[in-house]
């Protein structure tokens, strides 16, 4: 079980068109907007290589200024 | 209905994030009370760049399994960059070196032989006869230690105190050499003391920023963090982006200016011109806070002696030397740089340079100046440093918040260990350095050593100790806590053979079996961050501590542990010749770790519970097995330096007030830290009514340096047709040896591409995704090439990551320093990129 909490910086009017594209990532949830541009993203998956990955592309979509780490979670399921 | 543990993570992980971004889920919050992870939780500073931001580490049975931002932390405020999501896995690579691994044929030692396990006891036995006969055959200067930025600040004292103390070598010097020289060197030429006088709540006082040289918005993503939401809720804040290539920062930036390789020289000098011309000196603080020198000119490349440019160059040997001159002398040699000439040899448009020029020129828009390697890795290195200076002091824009220049480190502790606790070739403590008596007998005196004990020359620094390995002067080598065969110049020319001569035995001790683990003669395993107790300094003077977490694997020890373990095999009459031993005739029969470290202060402090605030027992692996407190021992025999020490304006808090504290910014002075140096109401070293004191320097003042633009040591010519930039990417830190550890990351940026220009590729028959064979006159190595992406090349300049093992860089770059600093240019040098042949 992985999971990682992000928050994604984007100009306030790219906002729109940045969360869509997140919402179209496997295992990513946004929790919140704010108006200043600020993204609430969870990522989750089983497979620890999944997860890490979509918290690297989260950086590389088009308008994010800046994708921060708040809080990462991994351990066997029991 | 129980809530899943799946729920209640994810729960965790929101509130976490949301409070990060300042907002409010009360959901999640209120999921997130409803249980317990049963997961220890305390901070710690990051592992990775020199920002300094504190995690919260999360351990369960023995491992850590869980990070998150520390919402206490004033420098990331509950955020971590990309890299903090793989702290929780670096120590977990699958090949940790977990026992001592020695050369061995037949079952003895060779250096041709295979790597073998042996026991702590036959290491340190090879080990101790290699650095005697060294010292017996050709005394103190054949031996030495390459170290590291990464060292806790309790590792780089005991290294400082074996080598320079008790070895009475000079030749220690850091990784930090290859990343901060120059601005240190910028530092002590303009202000008499190193470090910045800023701080990081700059950043939301400044009406614009200038970032020179600095990727920053990939390589310090948490202070990029800042700066970004500083510029998108205060509109009339500006950003200028310079920088050889276009990158990643660009896309926040709304003034970029790419420019010729070297001709960022130019650039400075022009905004100071212009800022005289446009009568927007601020005379008063000039009169009262500055003067003005020339330095010398024509200072070579730090190259060897019998390059032919250094032959040619007149002051090769009186890099750093300056006369004094007037400001109106000053204004005269910089009225050569102007707008046209600056344009025509920069390549960047002149309107982009106005706009620059005024975002200085103007009283009223606080600026703060951020740069790195750009600078810093620079064959005028010293020089880029003393020109931004220049900017700042002409206009008086330093020292208050949001005004400053602000050099970024690349390493933890480049400033707290490297910098501050002096582990160069020619420095001591607090600022101190070998070759001024007084310092000497100072740091004898606390150390309780004999006089005349340190060696008053500066020894080989990090590129001369190659040097001096391939020459076989020096013999007996440490290297610890970095990868310098992977991160160090002209592998092939001067490197590998340094560490592969018959004369030489080489140890390196690292967690992994790095590039250069693998070229040593015996390989030490150490632990590694949270797997001990330590202490960082950041970029901004903050100091911050950490308890041991977790226990390092198999026989893994310390590299604290190994430095002052090792000691105990050196007889003091093994070492120091009898006229100084007959001074202390208390320290015959006895051996170094008697007298460096179970000194009556180092070994003062008993076993003790480690605890945290709210009662959870940590272990402590050192005092275990040294049976006192050794960390705290070494921190406040260190802190005499800044108490006592003849440089004022370094006094640091109390060993417990850290462990409590989210870090403070030296000088702590009361208890109270310092957000910016040399002003007065905020230092309190600044005598009332002043105003400033620029107080490392006799007079108060500042130097302002005429300096003009000279050219690089190689540049691009009919065969070796581009320029070659060497750095990093987000993802992976430095050489890759914890972050390549990591398979994720691995899997996601596996090697290192070749960033070019489309133009270029197409030229040279090339397409993106081919591989190509890319040279210099040092070395060839192939890569693929990659047209798109973060970075994006002008026509004529090619840049590659440093971080992937099997394509070594650093076979292609030159060892040409700045010749006052020692800093290397991985910057600029002349490459060739050819399809290779099917």
């Amino acid at each position: 079980m992985n999971i990682a909490g992000v928050v994604v910086h984007a100009r306030p009017e790219d906002a729109a068109l940045i969360q869509a594209e997140i919402s179209t990532m496997p295992g990513a949830e946004i929790h919140g907007v704010k108006e200043n541009g600020r993204i609430v993203v969870t990522v989750e998956d089983e497979d620890y290589k999944k997860t890490s990955d979509a918290v690297l592309n989260l950086h590389q979509i088009k308008g994010v200024l800046s994708a921060t780490l708040v809080y990462q979670h991994c351990e066997e399921d029991s | 209905m129980k809530l899943s543990r799946r729920k209640f993570i994810k729960a965790n992980a929101v509130a976490a994030t949301a409070v990060a971004a300042g907002m409010s889920i009360p959901k999640a919050e209120a999921l997130a009370k409803e249980g317990d992870l049963d997961i220890r939780w305390d901070k710690a500073p990051c592992r990775f760049c020199g920002t300094g931001c504190s995690v919260l580490v999360g351990t369960k049975n023995g491992r850590m399994v869980a990070s998150q931002g520390d919402p206490d932390a004033p420098v990331n405020r509950g955020l971590n960059c990309i890299k903090g999501y793989f702290l929780s896995k670096i120590m977990y690579g699958r090949d940790r070196l977990k026992t001592p691994m020695l050369r061995k044929r037949n079952g003895k030692y060779d250096k041709e032989g295979e790597f073998t396990p042996v026991s702590w006891d036959e290491a340190f036995d090879i080990m101790a006869v290699k650095f005697k006969e060294a010292i017996k055959k050709k005394g103190p200067t054949s031996v030495g230690m390459f170290g590291s930025g990464q060292w806790t600040i309790f590792e780089g004292y005991a290294a400082s105190k074996l080598i320079k103390g008790g070895f009475r070598s000079n030749n220690l010097d850091p990784n930090a050499r290859h990343c901060m020289a120059s601005a240190v060197a910028g530092f002590i030429r303009t202000f008499g003391s190193d470090e910045p006088m800023g701080c990081y709540d700059d950043l939301e006082y400044a009406d614009g920023f200038v970032l020179w040289g600095s990727n920053m918005a990939e390589m310090h993503p948490i202070l990029w963090s800042r700066l970004t939401d500083r510029r998108l809720t205060a509109p009339h804040v500006k950003v200028a982006v310079l920088s050889t290539f276009e990158n990643r920062g660009y896309e926040l930036a709304d003034l970029t200016l790419t420019f010729k390789p070297q001709t960022d020289l130019y650039i400075l000098n022009f905004i100071a011109n212009y800022i005289v011309q446009n009568n927007a000196v601020n005379e008063d603080f000039v009169a009262k806070h500055a003067t003005f020198k020339q330095g010398n000119t024509d200072i070579g490349y730090g190259l060897r002696p019998t390059d032919p440019r250094e032959k040619a160059a007149k002051n090769a040997k009186k890099a750093g030397g300056s006369k004094d001159i007037t400001f109106a002398e000053y204004k005269k040699f910089i009225s050569q740089f102007t707008l046209e000439k600056t344009s025509k040899e920069t390549g960047v448009p002149e309107a982009n340079l106005v706009e620059l020029a005024k975002m200085y020129a103007d009283p009223k828009r606080k600026i703060v100046s951020y740069w790195t390697m750009g600078f810093n890795q620079h064959t005028r290195g010293t020089w880029a440093n003393n020109l931004i200076y220049n900017i700042h002091l002409l206009t008086g824009k330093i020292s208050e918040p949001g005004n400053g220049p602000f050099s970024l480190t690349g390493q933890p502790s480049a400033c707290g260990t490297a910098r501050e606790v002096g582990t160069f070739a020619h420095r001591l403590p607090a600022d101190l350095v070998v070759k001024k008596e007084a310092h000497r007998t100072f740091t004898e005196k606390i150390w309780k050593l004999p006089k005349g004990t340190l060696n008053g020359k500066v020894g080989y620094h990090a590129v001369l100790q190659n040097r001096m390995l391939k020459d076989g002067k020096l013999n007996a080598y440490w290297v610890m806590c970095n990868n310098n065969m992977q991160a160090g110049p002209n592998f092939n020319d001067e490197a590998y053979p340094g560490y592969r001569n018959p004369e030489n035995f080489i140890v390196v001790t690292d967690p992994y079996p790095t590039v250069t683990a693998m070229a040593a003669d015996l390989m030490l395993p150490t632990a590694m961050w949270a797997e001990k107790e330590g202490a960082y300094g950041n970029a901004e003077r903050r100091s911050q501590f950490w308890r041991q977490q977790v226990k390092p694997p198999g026989e893994a020890k310390s590299d604290l542990w190994q430095l002052v373990e090792f000691s105990k095999r050196f007889k003091v009459e093994e070492v120091w010749p009898e006229d100084l031993i007959a001074q202390k005739p208390e320290y015959r029969g006895k051996t170094l770790y008697d007298i460096l470290f179970a000194n009556g202060q180092i070994d003062k402090f008993p076993k003790q519970k480690v605890t945290d605030a709210v009662g959870n027992v940590y272990d402590s692996d050192e005092m275990d097995h040294f049976g006192y407190y050794l960390q705290k021992g070494i921190y406040e025999e260190y802190r005499l330096f800044g108490l006592q020490g003849p440089k004022k304006g370094h006094e640091l808090g109390s060993f417990d007030d850290y462990h409590k504290s989210r870090g403070l910014r030296w000088p702590v002075v009361d208890g109270k830290e310092t957000l910016w140096r040399y002003r007065e109401g905020y230092d309190p070293h600044v005598a009332k009514g002043s105003g400033i004191q620029f107080y490392g320097n006799k007079d108060n003042k500042a130097r302002i340096f005429a300096l003009p633009y000279e050219p690089p040591a190689e540049m691009p010519d009919k065969e070796y047709d581009l320029w070659l930039c060497t750095g990093r990417v987000l993802e992976h830190w430095h050489t890759g040896s914890m972050t390549q550890r990591v398979p994720e990351l691995y899997r996601a940026v596996p090697n290192a591409v070749l960033f070019m220009n489309p133009e270029d590729a197409k030229s040279r028959g090339l397409r993106r995704g081919m591989t190509a064979k890319i040279s210099t006159r040092r070395g060839m190595i192939e890569a693929s090439i990659e047209t798109r992406g973060r970075n994006r090349m002008p026509k004529g300049m090619v840049f590659l990551p440093f971080f992937d093992a099997r394509r070594l860089a650093n076979k292609l770059t030159l060892d040409a320093t700045c010749p006052i600093s020692k800093e290397t240019d991985y910057k600029k040098c002349a490459v060739k990129v050819e399809r290779t042949k099917a």
